[in-house]
């Protein structure tokens, strides 16, 4: 689909999420009172709201032209909560930590105390899109290396151990959710270039992450991605594109001239920079910016990218964003779209 | 000025148990509440307990005296822990960056629930216009209170202008920066630098002159906390810096700034969230800052043992840049003995006081070794908070002991003494 927009050309095949949106208030005051108060009535009321949140995160997306939808995250506080006190080997750590590159917006950190094991209940049920209908379903996911990067590590002797551990439990999570329709998986990859991990990533760690993206993808007939988000991730672009994943996808941070001349892979560009709020008066040009920023790049990209180009959020909008700023960025998102397909 | 060897610091706030910081609101005190807090203050004053105890009788309409009270019992707490320096446990506060919508112009309070970490939440202040500062004179009635009950030095908490701006939205100059840089990263990066030395100049800078003029002829040690700086990587980027045309990052140029030479001021600074080596060359050359009080027992192993391989984290790993870059005369690392994260519980004092032996290894020196926690211990109980001081305490005259013999000093007068049990 290649439009014309002020002369430049783009061709935009789509919007998604690449992280968690906001909780709207009342999610927010049941999320709240579970913790003063984390009985069975309290849970019953939070997962009720999550269940309602995730029907309105879906809504919401539907309307405004997403192709692949996802529950929101509203299953999970952050990237790792789902599997600690979940899985055999991966407890809750007294620790938090800030998630690199983000404002304030932080993670319990993993405790890995034991040998990695394969998903419990809490792991496969935290996802809210089992009764939607009539969409095409997305689940983003953590990459193995990015668990293994921030964790805190009392069992394994190296975090390459950590990681294929993790991967072997990603691989299960993936089949799962294949068997429940799920169209679309995303990696999400924050940790490997930071240079606050740097002191803990190794060669072989580093060499071992398409293999581990082979690894989590094999059998899996729906579209696979990696996301990168934070830091520039251009050296770990040859190993992305090398992997098994369908979609390769990145922030502003790492420059599309890091691609190589040609692939194949569809990309995901998340070029709306969500960890920060914008200003009001932003708020009403990003429209007209994302847009033009999409054209700009799907311009210098050219012929390079034979698959698709998608426009994204740069992360999440959880932590960064309150509720109704994250939802009018959600929105300009779905304008930006529309500005692209030639349909304002 | 000289301090002891191996001075302890308690280095944030105290628990928030409802029992103590809900005198302060409207809020009835049940009566489990009650007894849990007698519990507490029958260890640490228990002259105090009776003053509690009517306080917290009283409808919240009738409670008077209620900050004196609990400056009071922080100050005798600490003193009978054993912890160098006193202050208010910032109990009458609320948290950290809660007065500036009240104090400085330009800041308002977001009126939407932000997320932050598992289930909780909070509500960010929005910089809604040009920072300017109204003149309030809190700091200098903490001060006075604190100064009125305790016979040691006063540590005077002062949230740090960088953690000011990036820990709230910082609108109005992020808005005019981009009116005039198409690259949002580094529109960014210049928004909160031009806000954050306007901060430091109008607000921090006035506020450190403020207590300077009511010290009384004593010495007040001033830190800096900050609990974002660690993880703000693009700031410590050598190329963006040299794209904003900065010598160093905002953080430490605002230091900088609020760091005058004022008699009887000295100055310290907490950071926490780990890894601290991005930015420990610029900090050893700002002059006038003593005390480097950081976080690292929270990745640490809880295995004896003074060697690297024992001793880990990034908390850990970031002393090591101390020696590398020249840690001066007079300066000193306050290390993190303990963790205080939700859930923590006190260590083992032999642990301690191998944190405290690794530390004077890797610094080459006992006198550059400062035993503080790792963070505030808002989340943890009072019994908790009271456990880690005694053990800290224990371990740290361990550590004293193993230094007296292993350097031929007599340690006696350093010894906490009398240290509860």
């Amino acid at each position: 689909m290649i439009q014309k927009l002020d002369g430049r050309q783009s061709s935009v095949s789509g919007i998604q999420l690449t992280g968690r949106l906001p909780w709207d208030a009342a999610l927010t005051a049941a999320g709240r009172k579970y913790t003063r108060e984390p009985n069975d009535e309290n849970a019953a009321a939070l997962l009720a709201e999550r269940r309602r949140s995730a029907a309105e995160d879906v809504r919401l997306q539907v309307e405004l032209g997403f192709d692949f939808v996802t529950d929101g995250g509203v299953g999970q506080t952050d990237l790792f909560s789902p599997y600690l006190d979940a899985v055999d080997g991966i407890k809750k750590g007294g620790n938090i930590d800030r998630y690199p590159g983000t404002r304030n917006s932080y993670y319990h950190v993993p405790l890995v105390d034991g040998k990695i094991g394969p998903p419990g209940a809490t792991v496969k049920s935290r996802f809210f899109l089992g009764e939607s209908e009539g969409v095409k379903k997305k689940a983003i996911l953590p990459s193995p290396v990015a668990f293994a990067l921030a964790c805190e590590n009392n069992h394994y002797s190296d975090r390459v151990g950590i990681a294929r551990d993790f991967t072997a439990l990603l691989g299960e999570e993936v089949r799962e959710l294949a068997s429940e329709g799920y169209e679309f998986v995303q990696l999400t990859e924050c940790f490997l270039t930071s240079p606050r991990f740097a002191t803990r990533v190794t060669k072989e760690l580093k060499e071992s992450f398409a293999e581990a993206l082979d690894e989590i993808f094999q059998g899996y007939k729906g579209r696979s991605a990696v996301y990168f988000h934070s830091s520039d991730c251009s050296e770990l672009l040859d190993q992305a594109l090398d992997s098994a994943v369908t979609d390769v996808g990145f922030d502003f941070n790492t420059p599309v001239t890091a691609l190589p001349p040609s692939m194949s892979k569809s990309l995901l560009l998340g070029l709306q920079n969500t960890t920060r709020k914008l200003p009001a008066d932003f708020l009403a040009d990003e429209v007209e910016i994302l847009a033009k920023r999409f054209g700009d790049l799907t311009t210098e990209l050219g012929d390079w990218v034979d698959g698709e180009v998608w426009l994204c959020p740069s992360q999440d909008y959880d932590g960064l964003q309150t509720y109704s700023q994250g939802v009018a960025r959600l929105r300009n998102l779905g304008g930006a779209l529309k500005a692209l397909r030639g349909m304002n | 000025m000289t301090d002891p060897l191996f001075p302890t610091m308690d280095i944030g706030s105290g628990p928030r148990d409802p029992g103590l910081v809900g005198l302060l609101t409207s809020k009835e005190i049940a009566p489990d509440q009650v007894a849990r807090v007698e519990a507490f203050i029958s260890k640490v004053g228990p002259g105090l307990v009776e003053r509690y105890r009517k306080l917290a009788a009283l409808p919240a309409p009738e409670r008077k005296g209620t900050e004196e009270f609990l400056t009071e019992l922080a100050v005798v707490a600490l003193d009978r822990m054993g912890y160098h320096w006193s202050f208010d446990l910032e109990w009458p506060r609320t948290e950290m960056v809660d007065w500036e919508a009240a104090d400085v112009g330009g800041f308002s309070k977001s009126d939407e629930w932000q997320h932050s970490y598992g289930f909780r939440f909070w509500k960010p202040s929005e910089v809604a216009g040009e920072i300017s500062y109204n003149g309030s004179q809190r700091h200098v009635e903490e001060l006075a209170r604190v100064s009125k009950y305790s016979s040691k030095e006063v540590r005077f908490p002062i949230t740090d202008p960088h953690c000011e701006i990036r820990a709230n939205d910082n609108l109005y100059y992020y808005g005019r920066a981009l009116g005039a840089e198409r690259d949002e990263v580094l529109a960014s990066l210049q928004a909160d630098h031009e806000a954050t030395m306007e901060f430091a100049r109008k607000v921090s800078l006035q506020r450190v002159k403020e207590l300077s003029n009511h010290l009384q002829g004593k010495t007040v040690a001033v830190q800096y906390d900050n609990f974002i700086v660690a993880g703000e990587e693009k700031e410590f980027d050598k190329g963006l810096l040299k794209r904003q045309k900065l010598d160093a990052p905002s953080y430490i140029e605002a230091l900088r700034e609020i760091t005058p030479n004022l008699p009887n001021v000295r100055y310290f600074i907490h950071n926490c969230l780990q890894d601290y080596s991005l930015y420990v060359p610029y900090l050893l050359e700002v002059p006038r800052l003593e005390k480097f009080c950081f976080e690292m027992s929270s990745h640490d192993t809880d295995r004896l043992g003074t060697t690297s391989d024992v001793r880990v984290g990034p908390g850990f790993e970031s002393l090591k840049a101390f020696k590398e870059y020249g840690i001066r005369k007079g300066q000193a690392v306050g290390v993190g003995v303990a963790s205080t994260y939700e859930g923590a519980t006190a260590p083992d004092p032999e642990i301690v006081r191998d944190r405290i032996l690794y530390a004077v290894e890797v610094l080459d020196d006992p006198w550059k070794v400062q035993p503080v926690l790792d963070c505030g211990q808002r989340n943890l109980s009072l019994q908790t908070m009271w456990e880690i001081g005694v053990a800290v305490h224990k371990g740290r005259d361990l550590a004293l002991q193993a230094i007296g013999k292993r350097d031929g000093i007599d340690v006696t007068p350093y010894l906490t003494g009398g240290a509860p049990s």
